[in-house]
């Protein structure tokens, strides 16, 4: 699959709402950032799939902004592979935390965020 | 090795990066009692904004020559951000020793100041110039509120914190002793007394790392000569040397907590603990404080005790950083590696008046590229025996 390919493949889940990924077929590694070949054996026949969306909180940090607001920004594990995402908690979110993967909209389209369970 | 070496700082430089870069190089070879004609080789790197605000230069080491009027026949260029200028002395010597050159420039550094006023960092470049392309994946990256370099660096800080207990104070400790370091140092932005305590009451950026605990980038460039000619310099020799690129994102790293300064040093070959000072790349704190672990002056994690029970000041068991680092010399266009290399000269050379550790005969250097996780390199200076 070509890079434009699998971005119609992510954008396609991601507006419904669904977490996708890759896995390689020969190795069966699991990874989110779309290219077409695998990292870990190059090989290209990889498909896309779709995550559970339950997370874990691999690390986190709280950025303070200049309008005085904050956003908490992190690392999360969904099963098999690691994202960078904004993540939506309360101010008690920690490594290891648990959480669902959300969408939210931005220019049209729409990109997952991690809410940490309650 | 060397025959002349310069470094002109300034928070903000009235002038294009060309005159500034035209000022180290002048006094880097009047250091060497020497001419620009005289030299025929350059080794030097970009990053985009540093030149005058301007996206890229094209073919930048012709624009170079072409401003400085260098003849040249050889001619490299780097790509390792904050790890290029020790990368470059190498690449120079390299050249030297194959009779491809005589006398190599290195030239390091930028103007921040254009970058900084567009409100971004060279890390975040993509906010304030749209067509630069920051990795393959920005579709997928853009979408979040990071705070590039420093959240990247804050993401390793935390966990390491979650998974080794190292605190908040511990890293202060680092800020803290490098502080005392640059009130010897004339040439250092920053001069005040600095308590760990101060840092950590310093406004959080970026949760654990505070104010004070980030480099602050500044107009500068670093020039070094690298020749075979003899001159009223220390005859120095390279003792070790290894680089360590690593190419995954975070996420797809197996862990955060490390820098590739854990294969640069190994390729080094050289025992950290045999140094007498060191010069590790201090862009955060937390950068200073894996580099510690990742060069095996202390096991992972436990970098943090290794600042507490150590002097890590001039006049200590372990002095690191001791002009006082970037921290408080400031960041040269987005890159420390030239802060690093001249600190290390002057302590190698019995120049630096006021911070001067005593008895240096081997200097522990390393730089660090492209966040906590894509350039390092390692390189060991001293007299070879
Ligand atoms: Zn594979």
């Amino acid at each position: 699959m070509k890079l434009e390919e699998l971005w119609r493949a992510y954008h396609e889940r991601l507006d419904a709402n669904r977490l996708p990924y890759l896995e390689c077929k020969a190795c069966k590694h699991r990874f989110y950032y779309p290219r077409m070949l695998c990292p870990r054996c190059s090989s290209t026949s990889l498909e896309v799939k779709e995550s559970d969306g339950r997370g874990k909180i691999f690390s986190l940090t709280r950025i303070q902004k200049k309008d005085g607001g904050r956003t908490t920004y992190g690392i999360v594990e969904f099963d098999g592979f690691r994202i960078y995402c904004n993540v939506l908690e309360d101010g008690k979110a920690d490594v290891g935390g648990d959480v669902s993967v959300a969408f939210v909209e931005l220019k049209g389209r729409k990109y997952p965020v991690a809410r940490a369970d309650a | 090795m060397f025959a002349g070496f310069a470094g002109r700082i300034y928070r903000k430089y009235e002038g294009s990066a060309f005159d500034l870069m035209s000022e180290a190089v002048a006094e880097a070879l009047e250091m060497a009692g020497m001419e620009m004609k005289q030299l025929d080789g350059l080794v030097t790197t970009e990053l985009p904004g540093i030149f005058d605000g301007k996206a890229n230069l094209l073919m930048f080491t012709n624009q170079i020559r072409q401003y400085l009027g260098l003849k040249a026949r050889y001619v490299d260029a780097l790509d390792f951000g904050g790890a290029s200028a020790l990368a470059s002395v190498h690449r120079a010597y390299k050249a030297i020793r194959a009779g491809e050159a005589e006398s190599v420039l290195c030239l390091i550094g930028g103007k921040a100041s254009d970058v900084r006023a567009k409100g971004v960092t060279v890390d975040s470049i993509d906010r304030a110039y749209p067509d630069v392309a920051v990795s393959p994946f920005d579709e997928f990256l853009r979408v979040n509120d990071d705070l590039n370099p420093v959240s990247d660096y804050a993401l390793a800080a935390f966990r390491h914190s979650r998974l080794f207990g190292t605190t908040d104070g511990q890293r202060a400790t680092i800020a803290a002793q490098q502080r005392f370091n640059a009130k010897g140092n004339a040439k250092a932005l920053f001069k005040s007394d600095l308590t760990p305590e101060q840092v950590v009451a310093s406004p959080m950026v970026a949760e654990p790392l505070h104010l004070l605990e980030i480099v602050y980038p500044v107009d500068g460039f670093h020039a070094f000569i690298v020749s075979k000619r003899q001159t009223r310099l220390r005859t120095l020799d390279i003792l070790g040397y290894g680089e360590g690129h690593w190419h995954e994102l975070p996420p797809e790293q197996e862990d955060i907590v490390s820098t590739p300064a854990v294969e640069s040093s190994r390729r080094a070959s050289f025992e950290a603990g045999r140094a007498d000072a060191y010069e590790l790349y201090d862009s955060f704190t937390i950068t200073t404080l894996m580099q510690i672990e990742d060069i095996k002056l202390a096991t992972k994690g436990k970098g943090g005790e290794f600042v507490e029970k150590h002097d890590l000041t001039y006049r200590g068991d372990v002095p690191l950083n001791t002009g006082g680092g970037s921290l408080n010399m400031g960041q040269p266009g987005f890159m420390s590696g030239g802060v690093l290399l001249e600190e290390a000269l002057l302590q190698l050379n019995g120049m630096a008046e006021g911070h001067q550790v005593s008895g240096v005969n081997r200097v522990y250097l390393n730089g660090i590229g492209g966040w906590s996780r894509s350039h390092s390199v390692t390189l060991v200076l001293g007299e070879k025996n």
